[in-house]
């Protein structure tokens, strides 16, 4: 039973954060999510419930997106190539980490990370992954999809998903490393 | 116990990436075993470890709940206002 009155309510910040975190831009995140919404209205008599209101309103927004993205051309997604862990593990030395990228000890005060300038830095570190990999992110700790649900929906086989995430995990550490924590 | 070193010896690369996927799927118990071990050994990789949960920490705050992600008061009314208009 859809309740479309509640929508905006309900959904409205989910599917904005979604849309905002992919397209890396407020006014265009808003427009699109505003035409997801007025699109579903008008689908809405044709609704037949075979999932959940939030899964219907995430997967119009998706299409939504994608259509964006093959306007801009922009969906330039990374090749898995080996350079990535030759970053940071060497090769030499049986893929163990690189003097100059293993990990620091980090004050993980928590006052000090509660502060908006953290979340500023963290945003950043995420804006700075390729593509496909901030959106496997976002996926996995925004809509909280399972594995299965985000390799069927990219494209990616299993083996390859565990190498972008733990990619994405090391470039994401290294970044917070670097802007955040050097300091 | 070098014999036995060698049969669960692991690179850094290989623990971290079993890091990262023991955090949404069952590892086996051949690769548990070797990660635990690795953990148990490598300071880096057990700093790695506990930076990754922290960030995920940190990714979920981000994403679902700071106020940079949530549409702005005036463009829910906007769009609200439009959906009953329809």
């Amino acid at each position: 039973m859809l309740e479309p009155k509640k929508w905006v309510e309900r959904y409205g910040d989910p599917l904005f954060s979604f849309a905002y975190l992919r397209l890396k831009n407020r006014t265009l995140a808003e427009d699109i999510v505003q035409e997801t919404f007025m699109a579903a209205l008008a689908a809405a008599p044709h609704f037949r419930g075979e999932c959940q209101e939030k899964t219907w309103l995430f997967s119009i927004l998706h299409y939504k997106i994608l259509d964006c993205f093959k306007n801009a051309k922009k969906n330039n997604f990374l090749e898995l190539n080996d350079q990535f862990s030759s970053y940071y593990f060497d090769e030499k030395n049986f893929n163990h980490w690189l003097a100059d990228k293993k990990p620091k000890r980090w004050q993980m005060d928590h006052d000090a990370t509660e502060k908006k300038e953290f979340y500023v830095i963290l945003n950043a570190c995420l804006n700075k992954l390729p593509d496909l990999m901030s959106h496997i992110f976002i996926a996995k700790y925004l809509k909280e999809e399972s594995p299965d649900i985000i390799q069927q929906k990219f494209e990616v086989s299993a083996s390859n998903y565990w190498v972008l995430l733990h990619r994405a995990k090391l470039g994401l550490r290294a970044c917070l490393e670097k802007f955040w924590f050097k300091q | 116990m070098m014999m036995y070193r060698k049969y669960i010896y692991i690179s850094c690369e290989k623990a971290t990436l079993l890091w990262c996927k023991k955090a949404e799927t069952d590892l086996n118990v051949n690769e548990a075993i070797r990660l635990r071990f690795h953990l148990f050994c490598c300071k880096s990789c057990a700093q790695f470890a506990k930076q990754i949960v922290f960030i995920e920490g940190k990714l979920i705050d981000l994403l679902q709940n700071r106020a940079e992600f949530k549409l702005s008061p005036s463009k829910k009314a906007e769009i609200q206002q439009m959906m009953n208009d329809e």
